[in-house]
């Protein structure tokens, strides 16, 4: 899933004919200050980052003059929330509330629904799910019949039902159909605007904007510049940008990386492999409980070629600082296993001759099994790492996978403790 | 290595080399095996070589499922006679 800026989502809400405050992007204080003169009134400086809980992290200000948004903007620049930095900030001109309500748009994909849900509040400005826990009474619900769409007197009810006052309903009821309409225009996973205003001038205006598309459909909507269609709420690293690249343009099987973290010193980090998501988890909690660190996360699945796993495999191995490689392959019926075993002997032979020591701990399980422990074995057999290969017998035992994967790195890192040249 | 007897193929994302100079002293033709075990059966022996059964534009648009298997059994049971060049980034 990809989340749209809250600047993109607002343009989407715009071109469907629902109201939001007037602003920009600035990427110095300078530009903050231009904008805060051209707007000519109060603004609202934001930090234009994908997280929520911005207000509480202190990435949100009120100025009141351009003096106070540069100020303001400079602040925020120089800031971090959840130890990123802050490289954009929106600012838009400052609305005056009466009352705030929350509308939001989910996919709910239990089997007893598999619809969209359309959620309203008179609750807005705090998390829905607070709401719905404490003050269930505040929040009605329409599960969307997708054939039918959705219809305005539809919409005026979820309204009507929660007595909001008679003279809102037909703006709400406008909005709140508007917002389906570019929900399933674009075809979007969740859509929320919390907080929905009632402003003081009377109008009805999305003071902010959560908007995630399905990563499936971003090549649908070239419109919306979509560059990295993954479900992640950091900017790519080089790697996760290479990984994108060549599921980008393979579409024979699938391949999936991500880079949990960029700083290895302390040691104790994995390069972590799994094919077929369930079997993998159980891979990492494994690994976890044991005490090792996973550096990337990568999964490939659905009959990839040899070449494929061979691409990933290099990008896992890429990672500078890892001590070991931990494939957890579970998969029992859908891929023949030998294509990845000719894919990762291609992969370790390139990349860790000058290795010597280099933990491997392979979980190879499902068709072809037999014959691609042999092609791992065999073709390995002249590397000077230190591989283990394990079956279909292991699939519920990765315990003792995990545990043989600490014994490796921590002989491991001993052996290149003791290399001559070493700094102890 | 002489570049005159250097077999050369495209796959969808890489390219496929063989020195016919060492394959005419292979015995055991483990590439073609291979190719028809793993792969797509393209390669064929052609006065002691292996050569691609199909066309080139054929095993560029998919027909080379890029099993690797062929520089693999080359290593093991050939001459190390293939290399198979796959970059990081695939430019198609």
């Amino acid at each position: 899933m990809v989340k749209l800026t809250e600047h993109k989502g607002k343009e989407i809400l715009r071109s469907m004919g629902i109201n939001t405050p007037t602003g920009d992007v600035a990427r110095t204080s300078l530009e903050a200050r231009r904008i805060s003169e051209s707007l000519a009134k109060p603004v609202v400086v934001k930090a234009h980052v994908p997280f929520s809980g911005r207000f509480k992290a202190g990435v949100v200000k009120i100025a009141e003059t351009p003096d106070e948004a540069e100020k303001a903007a400079s602040h925020i620049l120089s800031s971090e929330i959840r130890g990123f930095s802050i490289h954009e900030l929106l600012v838009e001109e400052k609305v005056e509330i009466e009352k705030e309500y929350y509308a939001g748009i989910i996919i709910n994909d239990s089997w007893k629904v598999r619809s969209p849900v359309i959620i309203f509040s008179v609750e807005g400005g705090i998390s829905i799910e607070e709401t719905a826990k404490h003050s269930p009474e505040k929040v009605s619900t329409l599960t969307v019949d997708v054939l039918k769409g959705v219809n305005k007197y539809d919409a005026y009810n979820l309204a009507i039902r929660l007595g909001v006052p008679s003279q809102w309903i037909p703006k709400i009821g406008e909005t709140l159909t508007a917002m389906y309409y570019a929900f399933k225009r674009y075809e979007a996973r969740i859509l929320e605007i919390n907080p929905l205003a009632l402003t003081k001038d009377l109008k009805i205006a999305a003071l902010d904007c959560k908007m995630v598309i399905d990563d499936s459909a971003a090549p649908r909507h070239p419109e919306l510049g979509i560059q990295f269609p993954r479900d992640r709420e950091t900017p790519p690293t080089q790697l996760e940008e290479m990984a994108w690249k060549i599921e980008e343009r393979d579409y024979r099987g699938t391949s999936y990386f991500a880079q949990l973290t960029q700083e290895t010193k302390e040691g104790g980090y994995v390069g972590f492999h799994g094919i077929g998501g369930g079997g993998a988890m159980l891979g990492m909690d494994a690994l976890h409980r044991c005490g090792l660190k996973i550096a990337n996360y990568a999964d490939t699945s659905g009959n990839p070629t040899a070449a494929k796993v061979y691409r990933v495999a290099k990008i896992i191995l890429a990672q500078p600082g890892i001590e070991g490689y931990f494939l957890s392959g579970a998969v029992i019926a859908s891929q023949e296993q030998w294509h990845h075993a000719h894919g990762l002997v291609k992969a370790f032979r390139e990349t860790l001759a000058e290795k010597p020591g280099f933990p491997i701990v392979a979980l190879i399980a499902g068709n072809k099994e037999k014959e691609a422990h042999r092609i791992m074995k065999e073709g390995l057999k002249d590397l000077p790492v230190k591989l283990e290969v394990y079956g279909r017998d292991y699939v519920y035992n990765l315990g003792h996978l995990a545990l043989r994967m600490r014994s490796l790195v921590e002989e491991y890192r001993a052996m290149k403790t003791n290399e001559p040249g070493h700094p102890i | 290595m002489n570049r005159d007897t250097l077999y050369e193929f495209n796959s969808r994302t890489g390219r496929i080399t063989i020195n016919h100079d060492e394959c005419l002293a292979c015995e055991s033709h483990a590439c073609v095996k291979a190719c028809k075990q793993y792969g797509s059966g393209i390669l064929k022996i052609e006065s002691g070589k292996p050569i691609l059964s199909i066309t080139r534009e054929e095993a560029e648009k998919g027909g080379c499922v890029e099993c690797l298997s062929c520089e693999y059994e080359c290593w093991f049971k050939g001459r190390k006679a293939i290399v198979i060049d796959l970059p990081l980034t695939i430019n198609l």
